[in-house]
């Protein structure tokens, strides 16, 4: 997987999530520079994000995934790698 | 191998309690989040408890004069070198042939002490030991977190006639890793990144169900347990969690998993989600939720998930025998609180963590039946009960 593929996973898990959350912020605002914190997600909401994303591309919960990425880009970044390496 | 398990349980979740409705209006939350939190309200701890009082209250009615082991799992300890069990061991009278330490994992604690417990009595047959999990979270105002920061202790009796749990012993399994999800560097302080510390759980309660089923072969998640109890920060996590772990492991389909999960595991979640998260006694309220919630009249088979930041993980097998009874704490006799008088005990809350000292305490007569911190002179605390 792509970083562009990842980050088109994520932005996919995003909008899903977003379709549920009252006064979200609009699909076109979802950028490689936002943060899930900065869509005004819950934490759980964050959680099925990276959990679905994870999960779709075919990986496991693991935190050497998520640790110190925080932009959709970066997580997309990492995920990329993450996916090369399995 | 002989029988040992927990013979008897109890629990204190506190004598007072708000409603998380409320502290999420006066904070100016989002109302809309507190759904899938799961949370309906949580223990406050009074101007006179510390963790020490908390521990003896919810222990006191398991003292006996043949308890070999006293271990206090804590968090909240007010002491870097003196054992909270020392002071518990004095309130509650027991002999002095009792072997005194506190565990400390984070959340983990409490069933780090359980398996300890039962390692020691499975070397000294016939023998008693008292477990106690107990804490006073360190409450950060204004944030979700805040909501499900409650109080409290649960306290266990291990021996060899184990009529409430009877503990699968050497076959749990276990997960562990540095990570810095969750700190408390000091007593009032709290650090937590959250996103961090959710991953974690889930991939502990993945690696720690793969380290059971190595040695258990076979194992199914699905027909393999007829109750799970898992650590509760707030019931929307063990709901995700569940939800992960048979979207990985079974062939069920998202109905199946909610109604599975209405079945199975929302028994264990009713008392967390109103007494709010004791740190290391939160499993063990989880068992304790389960079991009292599901009594039956056939052997039950409990699989135990704990989790601690920082971070240790556990995943036990144990059976809850036809009959058991464990006696579920009285949540609805606390005194409900204002948000104000709530805050009003949160300041002097923090007056009385590790380190206090010489701080005069008044004792509130009008919640009796507890042990109370009477005072601090120096670094030493006295304590009474009421």
């Amino acid at each position: 997987m792509t970083a562009e593929e990842a980050l088109e996973l994520l932005r996919a898990n995003v909008l899903a999530v977003l379709d549920g959350v009252p006064d979200a912020v609009p699909p076109d605002q979802v950028v490689a520079e936002s943060t899930l914190a900065d869509l005004g997600l819950s934490s759980l909401e964050r959680l099925d994000v990276l959990v679905g994303s994870l999960d779709d591309a075919g990986l496991s919960p693991s935190v050497d995934v998520l640790d110190g990425a925080h932009t959709l880009a970066e997580l997309a970044e990492v995920l990329a790698t993450a996916t090369r390496a399995w | 191998m002989a029988r040992i398990g927990i013979e008897a349980v109890n629990a204190y979740c506190g004598s007072a309690w708000l409603p998380a409705e409320e502290l999420f209006t006066a904070r100016g939350l989002d109302h809309t989040r507190l759904a899938g939190l799961g949370l309906v309200g949580k223990g406050v701890v009074l101007p006179d408890e510390d963790v020490v009082s908390l521990a003896a209250t919810a222990a006191r009615p398991l003292a006996r004069d043949d308890i070999r082991t006293l271990v206090v799992a804590t968090e909240s300890g007010v002491d870097m070198s003196k054992s909270v069990s020392t002071h518990v061991h004095q309130l509650l009278g027991l002999p002095r042939q009792c072997r005194l330490f506190e565990v400390k994992q984070a959340c983990y604690g409490g069933i780090a002490a359980l398996q300890a417990a039962a390692g020691l009595v499975s070397v000294e047959p016939g023998s008693k030991a008292l477990v106690v999990a107990a804490d006073v979270p360190a409450v950060t105002r204004g944030e979700y977190i805040e909501a499900g920061q409650g109080c409290g202790a649960v306290a266990v009796l291990v021996g060899d006639q184990p009529g409430v749990v009877e503990l699968s012993l050497g076959d749990s399994g276990c997960y562990g890793y540095e990570l810095a999800d969750f700190l408390r560097p000091g007593p009032d302080v709290e650090v937590v990144d959250t996103d961090l510390s959710l991953v974690s759980y889930l991939d502990s309660l993945l690696g720690a169900f793969a380290d059971h089923c190595d040695r258990v072969p076979g194992t199914d998640i699905v027909t393999g347990f007829d109750m799970l109890a898992m650590h509760t920060p707030f019931p929307g996590m063990v709901r995700g969690a569940h939800r992960t772990l048979l979207r990985k492991l079974s062939d069920l389909r998202p109905d199946a998993i909610a109604e599975d999960y209405r079945a199975r595991v929302e028994p264990s979640t009713r008392l967390p989600a109103t007494a709010g998260n004791i740190y290391s006694a939160t499993t063990l309220l989880a068992m304790l939720s389960a079991i009292g919630h599901r009594p039956s009249t056939r052997d039950q088979v409990l699989g135990v998930f704990s989790y601690g930041s920082g971070s240790a993980a556990e995943f036990i097998r144990c059976v809850v025998p036809a009959g058991a009874t464990a006696v579920l704490p009285d949540l609805s006799a606390r005194t409900r609180l204002s948000v104000p008088e709530y805050d009003r005990f949160l300041d002097r809350t923090r007056l009385l963590g590790q380190g206090a000292r010489d701080v005069p305490v008044e004792v509130r007569t009008e919640w009796p039946g507890r042990a109370v911190l009477t005072g601090i002179s120096g670094y030493q605390r006295e304590y009474a009960w009421l």
